[in-house]
């Protein structure tokens, strides 16, 4: 089977930690972190990305200026993306779509519903 | 979108051959329940694919023949020769209709109005118990207690890059319940203002049998509020919806009335039931086939471009050659370790080679309606009775082959329903049974695909082809010719045994584009003929057209690959240089391949391979036989396609170049030459 390839990048490492424990469940999965966007960028030039989850404030490349990059590259125009926040901010949020994001998912999140939201992202069954 | 057109319009081609088999066995056995199962699911899934793709005209034709299956599958009407008939007219009509893009040409429009109106008819016709006005109570009783959803589905034009596929949501509403999907392409703009990377499209949307309408709303997780909204509704109609006019006059967009809708709904609900009956069927046969119950069977086969195959095939065999030269330094290497891991090595990609190679198999099973189809058509075109039965059709052979094999071999059945199989009053008077038999028989010996076709008709008559023969000026009037080689004249161009030609198999192509056809895939066909008894035809084909069994000549510097089957002998000749030579009791034509090849002719002794085809030998002299080589085959670049006598080339273990001689173009070569000569 060929896993998918999924980029979770969170500038704190519990998140990432509990991002990875709920994902490792899935088998199609195959994880990998970055603390920040500049790190998170090193990724899409070597392997294939299949999904990006990133949050949206993090220090030296936050999460605006990473998926604008990303969706700026020929190759991930069309990648889903799906952004963590905190944000309750609806004008953020808006912001959010604006730069073309897939979802977003309000953290504290419920577990079921983000593997949910991970799976539908890739088109899993 | 163009991608999933190019997808719809595949499995849609593909549905129809499996719809096209089905009715043929419908058409043998009315009552086949299995068949009709079948069919109506089918058409249901085309329908409902083709409307979601906004294929509108293809939507409505199988909306309204799906109907008559369901009538059919209800037990009220029987499948008669009316509605099997209207059912392949469908199949035409769909199949041309998939070529261009759902538009109704002048051509088709005619077709398409007859269809929908016969179906009109049998549905109203007294003697079939249901008529509209029953129906339309029946249907609204079916929907009465029934919970809907509509759905307006409008995604945003950047819907792409946010990395959204707009249709994804159709996959998860088919998992989830029953919908039906009209596609509305108000929205699309004009052709230059058109943006490849953006969505224009939206859908009205109607379905049922889902848990809740979260469940509903679930599916459109990804989208904002705006982009969708889902509405419940009862059987009582859409009234009950926000703006439900609306929703009614924009469904006229479509083509639907409300009493349509009704219908449309009613056959949602109906599929509920039935989908569960068939999955509870599955799983009742994952039951009694497999030892354990709880594993509902995989998908067992996926579809790959052939593309990406051949490109495979090809990687492989030149894996194996490098292995034939790594075979060689190893060696020269004296190295034992080294040359035991190599021929490890060796055995492997062999292995792979052969691996790769079966991916391209498939039965020849793939044939049979196509081939079920023609006897049907032309049978019942020409007032005779035929029973068409095959044999050993999960034989497996090249994509490839079996591609170019469709033409030749419907090409023989044909021949044999129009001059073989009599008509039925004339095999009563012979006391032969008055329906007709033609055989298709496919099976396998050595590395090669037999494949025959049979019929009980009149047999050929070697006097009368020979008589035809010498009329046409094809041989003299003094040749004696075996029966075998007299069968085998129907082959030579310029060469028609009926009487008059007709509009069924005489198209102008004779049978020698068979024989061309059959050549060009390496293989061969040969008649054997009892009068009064029967025809039958033999097609032998290779299982592959990539590795070739060969003898390795040589011929000054140039390195030749003979295929092996077509040689009969070798031996030495003194003067290469006559035009003929003694063998056994015949003086055969001698080929020099020095001549050909346009080298010097030398005044020595050469080896001869002696080369058998169909009726003809010829004697072709080399310097040198050197050894057998199986050889994979790569074709010869565009600009020597059409060498007169290479054929294809081969990448030997030392990593030069041999190439492949192809004895079909050389005989015709030599012919050539020959007339000019004289």
């Amino acid at each position: 089977m060929i896993k998918k390839k999924v980029l979770i990048v969170d500038d704190f490492e519990n998140t990432r930690w509990i991002v990875q424990q709920i994902l490792q469940k899935e088998e199609e999965l195959e994880l990998m972190t970055a603390g920040n966007g500049k790190e998170a960028l090193q990724f899409f030039n070597g392997e294939t990305i299949d999904l990006l989850i990133t949050d949206l404030n993090m220090p030296e490349m936050d999460g605006i200026e990473l998926v604008q990059k990303v969706r700026a590259s020929d190759k991930y125009r069309f990648i889903p993306i799906i952004m963590l926040t905190t944000e309750r901010n609806p004008e953020k949020k808006q912001k959010a779509l604006d730069i073309k994001v897939t979802t977003w998912i309000q953290k504290p999140f419920e577990q079921g519903t983000f593997r949910k939201i991970v799976r539908k992202a890739l088109r899993l069954k | 979108m163009d991608d999933y057109k190019a997808r719809f319009s595949g499995e849609v081609s593909e549905l129809l051959e499996g719809l096209e088999g089905k009715l043929l066995q419908l058409e043998k056995s009315p009552n086949d329940t299995e068949a009709i199962a079948e069919l109506f699911r089918v058409m249901h899934t085309i329908k409902g694919t083709a409307s979601m793709f906004g294929f509108t005209n293809m939507g409505k034709l199988t909306h309204d023949v799906e109907d008559l299956f369901q009538v059919v599958r209800s037990g009220e009407m029987r499948a008669d020769e009316r509605i099997i008939n209207i059912s392949f007219t469908t199949v035409d009509l769909l199949r041309k209709m998939l070529e261009t893009g759902d538009e109704l040409t002048k051509e088709l429009t005619p077709k398409f109005e007859n269809i929908l109106s016969e179906v009109k008819d049998i549905l109203s016709d007294e003697s079939y118990s249901v008529n509209e006005a029953e129906r339309n109570e029946k249907d609204q009783e079916i929907i009465k207690n029934k919970n809907f959803y509509y759905v307006r589905y409008q995604p945003d034009h950047d819907v792409l890059s946010r990395g959204i596929d707009p249709l994804a949501i159709f996959e998860e509403m088919e998992e989830e319940g029953e919908f039906i999907a009209f596609l509305d392409m108000d929205l699309v703009p004009k052709v230059e203002d058109f943006d490849t990377e953006k969505s224009f499209l939206a859908w009205d949307i109607f379905c049922t049998n889902f848990d809740d309408k979260e469940t509903v709303e679930d599916i459109f997780l990804f989208f904002m509020s705006h982009e969708f909204s889902v509405q419940q509704f009862s059987g009582k109609g859409t009234q009950e919806i926000e703006k439900g006019d609306e929703i009614l006059n924009r469904l006229k967009h479509y083509d639907i009335s409300e009493e349509e809708l009704t219908h449309r709904l009613a056959d949602l609900c109906k599929n509920c039931g039935f989908q569960n009956d068939s999955e509870e069927e599955l799983i009742d046969e994952a039951e009694t086939e497999t030892e354990n119950p709880g594993e509902i069977q995989q998908i067992e086969t996926i579809r790959v471009d052939a593309k990406r195959l051949d490109e495979l095939i090809n990687l492989v065999s030149e894996l194996v050659t490098i292995n034939g030269q790594l075979d060689l330094t190893a060696e020269n290497s004296k190295d034992a370790v080294l040359q035991k891991q190599i021929s490890e090595l060796g055995k492997l990609s062999k292995r792979f080679r052969d691996n790769a190679l079966n991916l391209r198999l498939v039965p020849v099973d793939v044939l049979s309606v196509k081939m079920q189809r023609v006897v049907r058509d032309l049978s019942s075109q020409l007032g005779k009775k035929i029973d068409f039965i095959t044999e050993g059709t999960g034989t497996e052979l090249d994509k490839s082959i079996i591609n170019r094999l469709e033409g030749p071999v419907l090409h023989i059945i044909r021949n044999s329903i129009d001059h073989a199989i009599e008509m039925p009053d004339e095999r009563l008077s012979q006391n032969k049974p008055e329906k007709g038999v033609i055989r298709f028989i496919a099976f396998y010996s050595g590395a090669n695909v037999f494949i025959q076709i049979q019929d009980d008709g009149k047999g050929i008559d070697p006097a009368k082809i020979r008589k035809k023969a010498i009329e046409k000026g094809l041989i003299k009037e003094d040749v004696e010719l075996t029966d075998e080689e007299s069968y085998n004249l129907i082959f030579e161009p310029g060469f028609s045994t009926a009487e008059s030609i007709s509009n069924v198999s005489g198209r102008g192509v004779g049978l020698d584009s068979v024989r061309k056809q059959i050549a060009d895939m390496r293989g061969q066909v040969d008649v054997e003929s009892e009068i009064v008894l029967g025809t039958s035809f033999t097609i032998k084909l290779p299982l592959t057209l990539s590795i070739i069994d060969t003898l390795m000549i040589g011929v000054a510097d140039h390195v030749i690959l003979v295929q092996i089957e077509y040689i009969i002998k070798t031996m030495f000749v003194e003067d290469a240089n006559q035009r003929r030579i003694k063998f056994e009791d015949d003086f055969i034509p001698l080929i020099n391949m020095r001549l050909v090849l346009e080298e010097p002719l030398s005044n020595s002794k050469m080896r001869v391979l002696i080369i058998r085809y169909y009726n003809y030998k010829y004697a072709i002299a080399v310097d040198r036989i050197m050894k057998d080589y199986q050889a994979v085959v790569k074709p010869l670049g565009v600009y020597n396609r059409h060498h007169p006598f290479f054929s294809g080339s081969s990448v030997l273990g030392d990593g030069s170049l041999a190439l492949i001689l192809d004895i079909n173009r050389l005989v015709k070569y030599q012919k050539q030459n020959n007339a000019q000569n004289i």
